[in-house]
């Protein structure tokens, strides 16, 4: 049985949405975020109606079941990229996470003279936190090149990775290029030297297997609502130990162990992050997601999604006008490019019009766009439900841009 | 195609902003304001050249910026000039140079029209009326208009 997109369509609520009229929706906005199977909203709100409670701190059937509940969704988590659930930790989104580990990590191990590696495609997720930290500690924020074709140069990476280096921050996979790092090499040259490596999967976890004992990565974040999942959860791995050696990130209820006006001292990991009540909806709703992304299967989804991006790169080719950014064979369905000269918004708007749905801008990602000697660029992303019907629908809306554009 | 899409894409905006034909930095600023709309990175810088008594006398533009911005400036800068010529032209009496004031009025009369109020378009400024229903780029046309606030509230430079 080959993959069903139209039965995976059916799922999609808002997919059978028109807009201006009658217009079907075109969506190609997922790596912005991922629009939501009806398994995700069934599972929230059943939750809601029969479950709900706070969770970690009540002695009554439903705070226990509840609790159960959210505690399974950790082991789910865990194993869908291979780690422990004391390694899970659950945050708000990829910003939280990384800011977690800026803070927390960092405040207790950065010193003046210390250097902070990223790259030059990096999320300004990926970016800002460190700068903030670097500002606080002394440290230094490097940033190392792309090259044109949207890979990393690793001989710059290398030239630059040193004993000074204690953390290695980089994104697993584009959000512009759709460049799949080699985090392997990175994590092995970092380790070699000692430096800890974040990666920000937010991009990578949606398009592939990510396993985070096979990586021997430090830390990974990701984001719940680009994988199908609600808004508001997201998370962090890091490995015990590290986690364990870190102070808190936020200070209040459920992360402490005793609190007197004497001192306060704080719980194990995960719970030590995890300060307050937490997004208790949001979680069970992204452990249903993942339950949908294994079901369908992250390898098929993978499979499916790159046969779209060929079909969508043969074509934009053959027009000769369209410039893509991001060309390597390691490329995933993240597709930037531009029409002839004409501005992304200018573009952005006439596709909206069309029933195409998708992101123009920079993207959260400014210095990649000054590297490319670009202003802004259009991104479409594809995802498990879209169809060759949508690259299609893409490719028509690039003819009616042309007619008014000129 | 709708209607909406082609008015706005078939109005002057688009030759105006191909044309460019007013961008450019004024040697003799006075005043000098640069902004950026985060949402998109589009970025302009407006210089404003006031008179010894304060009037406004010309204003100039460099845009990093969609169609949209570079019409709306050129707009701008066209008004800046027909206001000011026409001041010029007036015989005897005084005439009633621009000054700074005006300019925020009418960056006000450009909001009302593209928030879809029933007050007419400026004079010079009809083709705006087009933008109105794409809320997602109103703030395309407003940047010029912030720029030039911005400078004017600058010190002189
Ligand atoms: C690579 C990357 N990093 C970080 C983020 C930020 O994710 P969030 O806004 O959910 O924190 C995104 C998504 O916008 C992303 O694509």
């Amino acid at each position: 049985m080959g993959y069903d997109v139209a039965a995976i369509r059916a799922q999609f609520p808002t997919l059978e949405r028109k807009i201006y009229g009658n217009k079907p929706l075109i969506f190609l906005d997922s790596a912005a975020s991922a629009q939501k199977p009806r398994a995700v909203t069934a599972a929230m709100t059943d939750f809601m109606d029969t479950t709900y409670s706070n969770v970690h701190r009540g002695i009554h059937a439903l705070s226990q079941e509840a609790t159960d509940a959210f505690e399974a969704v950790r082991g789910k988590v865990a194993g869908f990229m291979n780690a422990d659930e004391r390694e899970v930790v659950f945050t708000k989104n990829t910003t939280e996470g990384i800011n977690l580990v800026a803070q927390s990590w960092g405040r207790k191990n950065l010193s003046p003279g210390d250097e902070i590696l990223v790259t030059e495609l990096e999320h300004h997720a990926n970016i800002v936190p460190w700068q903030l930290i670097a500002e606080a500690t002394g440290a230094k924020v490097r940033a190392v090149a792309v090259l044109d074709d949207g890979a990393l140069d690793m001989d710059d990476f290398h030239a630059k990775l040193g004993p000074s280096t204690k953390m290695v921050a980089v994104a697993y996979v584009s959000n512009v290029l759709g460049t799949v790092l080699p985090v392997e090499d990175i994590i092995k040259a970092a380790h070699a030297q000692g430096a800890l490596v974040l990666l920000d999967a937010s991009q990578a976890v949606t398009h592939r297997r990510v396993d985070v004992k096979a990586l021997d990565v430090d830390f990974l974040v990701w984001t719940g609502h680009k994988l199908y999942g609600p808004t508001g959860i997201g998370v962090l791995f890091g490995k015990y130990d590290l986690l364990d050696a870190m102070p808190p990130f936020l200070g209040g209820g459920d992360m402490i162990d005793t609190v007197s006006f004497q001192g306060t001292t704080f719980r194990e990991p995960p719970y030590r992050f995890e300060a307050g009540t937490p997004a208790i909806v949001e979680t069970i709703g992204l452990g249903a997601a993942i339950d949908w992304v294994e079901t369908v299967g992250i390898e098929a989804i993978a499979a499916h999604e790159a046969d779209l991006l060929d079909y969508a790169m043969d074509q934009l080719a053959a027009a000769n006008d369209v410039t893509v950014f991001g060309t390597t064979p390691t490329k995933v369905s993240v597709l930037a490019f531009l029409l002839g000269d004409h501005h992304a918004h200018d573009v952005g708007t006439i596709l909206d019009r069309t029933g195409v749905a998708l992101r123009v801008g920079q993207h959260c990602a400014e210095p990649l766009h000054t590297r490319l000697g670009v202003h802004s660029t259009v991104r479409a992303s594809f995802a498990a439900y879209n169809s060759r019907a949508d690259v299609d629908g893409l490719l028509d809306g690039l003819s009616v841009c042309r007619e008014l554009l000129g | 195609m709708d209607a909406e899409t082609r008015t706005l894409f078939e109005s002057r905006l688009l030759s105006l902003a191909k044309a460019r034909a007013r961008e450019g930095r004024l040697p003799e600023a006075t005043h000098t304001g640069a902004v950026k709309n985060p949402f998109c990175g589009d970025e302009i810088a407006v210089d404003v050249k006031l008179s010894a008594q304060g009037a406004v006398v010309d204003l100039g533009y460099e845009a990093k910026a969609c169609s949209l911005c570079v019409a709306s400036a050129e707009l701008l800068s066209d008004w800046i000039d027909q206001v000011y010529s026409q001041a010029q032209s007036q015989e005897g009496g005084s005439p009633a140079p621009l000054q700074p004031e005006d300019l925020h009025a009418l960056a006000q009369a450009i909001d009302d029209v593209l928030k879809g109020g029933n007050a007419p378009a400026p004079d010079g400024f009809e083709a705006l009326v087009s933008v109105a229903p794409f809320r997602a780029r109103h703030k395309c046309v407003t940047l010029p208009f912030d720029a030039a606030i911005k400078a004017l509230e600058d010190k002189q430079t």
